[in-house]
């Protein structure tokens, strides 16, 4: 298909907003009209004045987006600029994410039989991705979404704010910069960055939230949870409450969540496991979910309520609400990086709770308090993921086709340094205050190869401004000025 | 979809695969575009020829490719002026085949034969190619496929260097405002890469053209459009910062004109803008020998200017020590002026 299908128009006004169905921090999804066609599309409005790095992820996922091209991927119609905000026009799934399903009406996770449908669509998806050389980076039932018809496609490409995101995930999420239940141990560890085999562990994780309504360790503080998945044997299907589900589901679970990347099932094989062979349509097994429910904008409504008198509970101060829905965009799995040692020392900081399956809405208090804990240590985690994003976008972009090539970084690196000397700054102390410079104009929360390596060489001219105000004069004479303009300049109104 | 794709046959040469690609191109003429069937048949036979040569390019996923083959392969392609030709056909190709040719483009130009950039070379000798890609973003069909081959081409600097003389440079300043944000965003993205990369080639091509490139750099400056704006503020102190185009800095600072387009964008409604624009501005400011006519400006709008800096702050939760040092130099600077 692709060249095949029908273009949508980048002007604003040939879409009709109708109804929010999704929501975040820095982004809305809403039920609009396509005028020219009178066709349901969604749209999501990404503030990008929320966004502090450059815009490259954005653009990455929106040109990954646009050029998919799979029934069960979702995929961009099209994407435009509407003052501050980014609008990505996509189809309507009409139902919403799994999440949001689950939070509407199956609290306590679906059946085994809607599960295999759900999953092995997801699944033909992530075949088709990995296919092409994309690492989602994301699989989670909230970007599982849903379609009137039984249809389910994945979404969302791990950079930009989640889209039909809501509910206890939201709120766990602002206190943090997004959850790592999802994530793969090796995603956590130092030094070591997302292959195609974390997306299998995501996935495992998946299927234990489709199956109990949330995630495992979901109800911990992250810091919690990175070291629990790091530390801890791998979650399964083996409380009391999962007798009910077959043999094969909990072996395909089992298979995913090996601690041992290397030992984790490719897509391909994972298609061909037994609980995949026997899963019945998504038509049959899906589609009855929702026939008794509201329409999902009631649902997203009435969710939306919940967690805004949650958040109220928590009354959390704005100023800081607003640091963290910043910090949002750089969203956990694209910036992990974390040093384990100390996360123990942070983590020890979190009171203990005992078992994640006994855990009650009750115990919520409880949770507010220690996640408070985990949000103060924020800043500090965040100065690493700074130190090493460098480090992640590399790794980040196997299969892209523009990754920044190695000996172009090197050069780079050679020219800065030579020109130090050459300049006669070389000394220790300007070396050092000139990376500090580097980091402040960039804010820590750029991400970004080549900026890594272009900051310090920028901080530098500034100090050597500084200097140079002080004795040595850099500056060669400037022109002598003719007949000065002398008016009052401002822009009127400012 | 044709069952010749899965007869095990003997597998090709270079040359007889390079000979079917160009005949398969040679085929999508005039005369079969108009043909429905004709046409769609000579796309089939592209597209099953770009899989053979990314399969000997890049292996299956099981076996590596043959390091000969591939030598042989590249060296084949350009004798043959096959890259004049993916180049010229792009537009009419089907989606897999352009998906493939994008992946194979790479490689091709990396790929040295007797130590020879084989393919670069080519472009050298055919350089209105690179003219070509760089048209291409005005068909949104094909823009993020050439969008992907010109920026492998600019990593070579003399590809880049081309570019930046040649008269499609000053296409860019159009289609980083194009409307689709995926187009718009790859442009600025192949722009960024032309003014960054070899800081050598972008400071000859600044001085050479200081007050047309920067005359067209202030409409950017001054968009309407947010992203525009941004980005380019962005990329202005990415560019005018490094080492090699100190001169050029130099320049730039001491114009009034664009210290009021600094300052105008001092003021803009985004806090991100304004953050970027100060790191611009302070040179401006902290330049030692600033020409009157600046220091009149900054002077006659000294308090305006304080009171705006004092309550710039980049934010909760950032490494702000050194931007407040910064800051607080700034500060003194203007405080220092007097009217």
């Amino acid at each position: 298909m692709g060249s095949g299908s029908r273009s949508y128009s980048a002007n604003p006004s040939d879409y009709k907003l109708l109804e929010e169905v999704g929501y975040g921090a820095s982004a809305t999804v809403y039920h609009a009209v396509y005028i020219p066609y009178n066709e349901e599309v969604a749209v999501k409005s990404l503030d990008l004045d929320r966004c502090n790095s450059n815009f490259d992820d954005i653009r990455k996922e929106a040109q990954i987006m646009s050029l998919i091209d799979h029934r069960n991927v979702v995929k961009s119609y099209c994407s435009f600029v509407v003052d501050h905000k980014l609008w990505v026009i996509m189809p309507f799934m009409a139902q919403g994410s799994c999440l949001h399903l689950m939070k509407a009406a199956y609290p306590d996770g679906l059946e085994e039989d809607a599960i295999g449908s759900i999953l092995k669509e997801t699944l033909k998806a992530l075949d088709y991705l990995h296919q092409h050389g994309h690492i989602h980076r994301d699989v989670k039932a909230g970007n599982i979404l849903l379609d009137t018809n039984g249809e389910v496609k994945l979404s969302d490409f791990g950079v930009s704010a989640s889209m039909f995101d809501t509910g206890d995930r939201q709120r766990s999420r602002n206190t943090f910069v997004g959850t790592p239940c999802w994530m793969a141990p090796e995603v956590l560890q130092p030094g070591t960055g997302y292959n195609f085999k974390a997306d299998i562990w995501s996935f495992g994780i998946t299927a234990l939230e489709l199956a109990h309504g949330h995630a495992p360790f979901s109800k911990y503080p992250p810091m919690k949870v990175l070291l629990m998945t790091i530390q801890n044997a791998p979650p399964g299907l083996d409380y009391d409450r999962d007798k009910k589900f077959s043999k094969s589901f909990k072996e395909m679970v089992a298979m995913c969540l090996v601690k041992d990347q290397t030992k984790r099932p490719s897509v391909d094989k994972l298609l061909k496991h037994s609980f995949f062979k026997q899963a019945k349509p998504p038509e049959l097994s899906v589609k009855k979910l929702f026939a008794d429910l509201p329409p999902l904008w009631t649902r997203v409504k009435a969710l939306q309520l919940k967690d805004a008198a949650q958040l109220a509970l928590k009354r959390m101060p704005s100023a800081e609400q607003e640091a963290i829905s910043q910090s949002e965009y750089k969203r956990g799995v694209s910036a992990w990086n974390f040093d384990v040692e100390d996360l123990k020392a942070q983590a020890s900081l979190v009171q203990d709770e005992d078992d994640i399956a006994e855990i009650t809405e009750e115990d919520e208090n409880k949770f507010f308090s220690s996640n408070r804990d985990a949000s103060d240590s924020q800043s500090s985690v965040d100065k690493r993921n700074s130190d090493n994003s460098q480090q992640d976008e590399s790794t980040l972009q196997v299969g892209g086709n523009d990754v920044p090539h190695n000996d172009k970084i090197n050069g780079l690196v050679a020219e800065a340094t030579e020109s130090t000397s050459e300049k006669d700054v070389g000394t220790s102390k300007i070396k050092t205050q000139a990376v500090k410079a580097g980091k402040t104009q960039s804010g820590p929360l750029v991400p970004g190869t080549v900026l890594g390596h272009y900051l310090p060489e920028r901080g530098r001219l500034f100090e050597s401004y500084a200097q140079s105000c002080l004795s040595i004069l850099i500056y060669i004479a400037p022109r002598t000025a003719g007949v000065c303009q002398i008016w009052l300049w401002w822009p009127v109104g400012a | 979809m044709s069952f010749s794709f899965f007869k095990v046959s003997r597998p090709k040469t270079p040359q007889e695969v390079v000979k079917s690609i160009k005949e398969s191109l040679v085929a999508l003429d005039t005369k079969t575009v108009v043909e429905v069937k004709a046409l769609e048949k000579a796309l089939e036979e592209v597209e099953k020829n770009f899989v053979t040569m990314r399969t000997m390019l890049s292996g299956d996923g099981e076996s590596e490719p043959n390091l000969d083959q591939v030598s042989q392969l590249v060296e084949e392609i350009c004798k043959e002026e096959v890259l004049t030709l993916v180049i010229h056909k792009l537009p009419i190709l089907g989606w897999e085949a352009r998906k493939d040719l994008v992946h194979c483009w790479s490689i091709l130009l990396k790929q040295k034969v007797d130590s020879n950039d084989c393919c670069v070379e080519y472009i050298e000798q055919h350089f209105e190619l690179l003219d070509v890609l760089v048209v291409y973003y005005d068909n949104k069909e094909i823009a993020l496929s050439s969008g992907i081959m010109l920026r492998e081409c600019i990593k070579f600097p003399n590809l880049a260097k081309y570019i930046l003389e040649s008269a499609s440079f000053a296409l860019f300043f159009k289609f980083v405002e194009l409307p689709n944000f995926d187009v718009s965003s790859d442009a600025f993205s192949t722009f960024k890469d032309l003014l960054t990369k070899h800081g050598n080639v972008v400071a000859e091509f600044l001085t050479a053209h200081y007050d047309e490139f920067f005359d067209q750099y202030e409409n950017l400056l001054t968009s309407p459009n947010y992203v525009t704006r941004r980005q380019s503020i962005k990329l202005l102190s990415d560019f005018l910062l490094e080492s090699p185009n100190a001169q050029i800095m130099k320049r730039y600072i001491l114009e009034v004109r664009y210290l009021k387009v600094m300052m105008r964008l001092l003021t803009d409604s985004s806090k991100n803008i304004q953050l970027s624009v100060f790191h611009i501005f302070k040179i401006f400011v902290a330049n030692p020998n600033k020409p009157r006519d600046v220091k009149i400006i900054l002077g006659k709008n000294q308090e305006k200017l304080l009171g705006l800096l004092h309550s710039l702050s980049p934010g909760k939760g950032s490494e702000d020590e050194q931007f407040e040092e910064e800051k607080e130099f700034i500060i003194k600077e203007i405080e220092r002026i007097s009217v």
